[in-house]
């Protein structure tokens, strides 16, 4: 790891990061079209009891035959008797998991990386903003804050979507509303009968009001552009590139930063990653090829 | 409406906001207030419009209009945007067609009475005019990540750690 990289908090890896636990699909919650939320059980008691997470970290899902992928975590961190992945069907590996039925199993190595800074963000405002299936990995961090609620200052959440039908979570948002969650979302492309924002995310943080940039720290889950646009935006609004965090993604294989598939200039994105402060990852994001 | 209380509010909105004094009671002095209830269609594509307005409250929605599939919502606007730069900029008719989604308070500001003080006055012209291009500027960016459909990409290698779909 680079030692001057900023990047999000560190917590311990399983004993053994190469060995896979054997985890079981208690139960699968249909999201949107193609995304849904499997919520996976240990096998092994011992294991299970050991087992625990921060907002922000992945594990490595395995289906023999398949092949490994890195998901994030999307459930509470302090339930880690289940362990939510909403997972989007976008390869081989999660094509597997869409067949698989309750009671099935797969392999499980994690949780990797680093996670979301909490620590920095308490007694400051908080804003998260998410893009697509972004929202997934910032919603350990949503239960995490909100569990926390006195210790922090206004918390927005900034989501956009492909369109209506494809927003995340519908059901659950009241909840986190009603908790003290400030929630304002878009979508890219309407539907008929669609009466919320039109427009992109960023636009969201643009029209923002109540807004005090230097008592703010931002962190954003998308795809690569939206979150160096959103960053941007920011920045024009008077905050500095480090007081924003981006979760970064790679192509992930052994998630312990030894194979060199997700390297990200000097960074290693599944160990030093994939939480990184804006400032020092940002200027790879501009290289193209990498 | 007075224009003290229209430079009241124009000095609260983002559009407007940071306008010296003088500048604010100029541009109130050709301005009035105007309300659009939900559905009101504020103007339509084709149109020869002679305001422009800037939202004090509520939110409308630019539509653009394609053969058998009806009029369909690009972007919504909301408290501080400006609305109907066309007129602004003399570029003859309106682009879009732009409705009234919740009921919607605005300042309307005459566009040609705009265009003569920014004539007569090159320094509120600046102003306005740099406000018109950031406001415009935010717009391409946001067309430009639009059309490339972000959220519908997949990523190949399966990974789902924050963004792909």
């Amino acid at each position: 790891m680079n030692s001057s990289c900023a990047t999000g908090e560190t917590s311990n890896a399983q004993p053994n990061p190469w060995v896979p636990q054997t985890a079981r699909i208690r139960e699968i919650t249909p999201e949107v079209d193609n995304v849904a939320t499997y919520h996976l059980t240990l096998v092994d008691p011992a294991a299970a009891n050991a087992y625990h997470f921060q907002p922000g970290q992945f594990n490595m899902l395995y289906v023999p035959g398949a092949g490994e992928s890195a998901i994030s975590m999307s459930g509470d961190p302090d339930s880690p008797e289940t362990l939510a992945h909403t997972i989007r069907l976008a390869g081989n590996v999660t094509k597997s998991i869409s067949e698989m039925k309750v009671g099935d199993t797969l392999g499980l190595r994690g949780p990797f990386g680093t996670s979301w800074p909490l620590e920095a963000c308490k007694g400051r405002d908080v804003i998260l903003v998410a893009g697509g299936i972004g929202l997934p990995p910032l919603r350990p961090l949503i239960y995490r804050l909100l569990a926390e609620r006195q210790q922090y200052g206004r918390l927005h959440l900034l989501y956009g979507a492909r369109s209506p039908d494809m927003r995340l979570y519908t059901a659950e948002r009241s909840l986190w509303s009603e908790r003290g969650l400030e929630l304002k979302e878009t979508v890219d492309r309407s539907n008929p009968g669609w009466l919320g924002n039109v427009g992109v995310v960023p636009l969201l943080l643009e029209r923002l009001e109540s807004f005090e940039p230097k008592q703010t720290t931002m962190m954003i889950c998308g795809p690569e552009l939206m979150m160096r646009f959103t960053a941007r935006t920011a920045m024009q609004r008077g905050m500095t590139a480090e007081q924003i965090w981006v979760s970064t993604e790679r192509n992930m294989q052994c998630a312990v930063g030894l194979c060199g598939h997700c390297q990200l200039g000097p960074e290693f994105i599944c160990k030093d990653g994939p939480i990184f402060r804006y400032d020092q990852i940002s200027p790879y994001f501009k290289v193209e090829g990498l | 409406m007075d224009v003290q209380q229209i430079q009241q509010i124009l000095m609260k909105l983002r559009f407007t906001s940071g306008l010296s004094d003088e500048d604010q009671r100029n541009l109130a002095r050709i301005s009035h207030a105007q309300n659009f209830p939900k559905g009101a269609t504020v103007f339509t594509v084709g149109s020869d419009h002679k305001d422009i307005y800037v939202i004090r409250s509520g939110r409308v929605e630019i539509c653009m209009s394609i053969p058998a599939r009806g009029c369909l919502p690009v972007l919504t606007l909301e408290a501080g945007d400006l609305v109907g730069w066309s007129s602004i900029l003399k570029q003859g008719e309106m682009t879009a067609t732009v409705i009234a989604v919740e009921d919607t308070q605005t300042i309307a500001i005459d566009a040609a009475n705009l265009s003569e003080l920014c004539e007569q006055d090159h320094d509120i012209g600046y102003q306005i005019m740099r406000r018109v291009a950031t406001a415009l500027s935010q717009r391409l960016v946001a067309s430009r990540l639009q059309v490339l459909d972000m959220f519908g990409d997949v990523n190949s290698n399966n990974s789902q750690i924050g963004a792909s779909e």
